[in-house]
């Protein structure tokens, strides 16, 4: 297997930070160097930043936290 | 990630609360109830309607204070939270309202949609255009269209920023589950997203 089907293969535990440190440090040092990886890479990350921010928190309505509020209220201490 | 909701605690009057008891309640009410808004959020991925998402938030918080004095404190509270959330959709909800079963597809190339976006050479501002202009409720549909499993793994760790042994706590399955279905969950996004990039005719076919 040569160094790039490793990396990429690797790369999304990288990206999860579930790496150990020495196999993220192999990564990150051959990410510096091989462009297609890097841009592969980049894709990854902007793809999730993406899906992150278009499925992030959808606003709570707005009298929920006082349902819930009033909820506790009514439990016993 | 998942550290942007915090409130101040609103000033508590527990008038004939014992103290210590009242202290509990002024804990929850101070650690607990910002997290509402991550929960409610999660709720609607998993119950994909506000509705049944209302009534889960609000039964996770109910359930989540009655087993609060069991809540060692300064360990991850999120996490726990999490967990109440999942137990209550399974036990609650899920028996409820059984969802359609959507089978994932076996097997799809990795990079997927890199690979269709063209994503050879000097394009990568190209791809984020392409997939920067998908509506936001396309991608919300695309996620919400994976099997139950699948969607909350993704949800849980690239919207919230779980870690894998953190999701499977929530999800109470073992870690190599978390990571097949964050690993297969991923793919079957990017080709739903895909399906919806053609969808809105986003790029030349």
């Amino acid at each position: 297997m040569t160094d790039c089907e490793h990396v990429l293969r690797e790369i999304e535990l990288y990206l999860d930070r579930e790496l150990d440190a020495t196999e993220a440090l192999h990564i990150s040092e051959h990410l510096s160097e091989c462009g297609g990886c890097l841009e592969r890479k980049e894709f990854r990350v902007s793809l999730r930043a993406l899906v992150a921010k278009k499925c992030g928190p959808t606003p709570a309505p707005e009298d929920l936290m006082a349902r819930i509020r009033q909820l506790l209220a009514n439990e016993p201490s | 990630m998942g550290e942007e909701v915090h409130q101040v605690a609103e000033p508590l009057r527990i008038p004939d609360a014992a103290p210590d008891e009242g202290a509990l309640r002024a804990r929850f009410e101070r650690d607990a109830l910002p997290m509402m808004p991550n929960l409610y959020s999660a709720a609607l991925r998993m119950t994909r309607n506000p509705a049944d998402a209302e009534d889960l938030v609000q039964e996770t918080f109910l359930r989540a204070y009655r087993g609060f004095s069991g809540f060692t404190e300064g360990t991850n509270l999120k996490a726990w939270l999490y967990r109440i959330l999942t137990n209550t959709f399974i036990n609650s909800y899920r028996k409820k309202r059984r969802e359609p079963q959507t089978v994932l597809e076996d097997e799809l190339p990795d990079w997927y949609l890199y690979e269709r976006l063209g994503g050879r050479g000097a394009v990568a501002s190209a791809e984020s255009t392409v997939l920067e202009a998908i509506p936001d409720e396309d991608v919300r549909a695309a996620l919400d269209a994976l099997p139950e499993g699948f969607r909350m793994a993704v949800w849980l760790a690239d919207v919230e920023g779980f870690s894998y042994k953190e999701i499977a706590e929530i999800l109470d399955v073992p870690i190599g589950t978390v990571m097949s279905r964050l690993h297969r969950g991923r793919k079957a996004l990017e080709k739903r997203l895909w399906e919806k990039v053609k969808e809105r005719g986003l790029v030349d076919d």
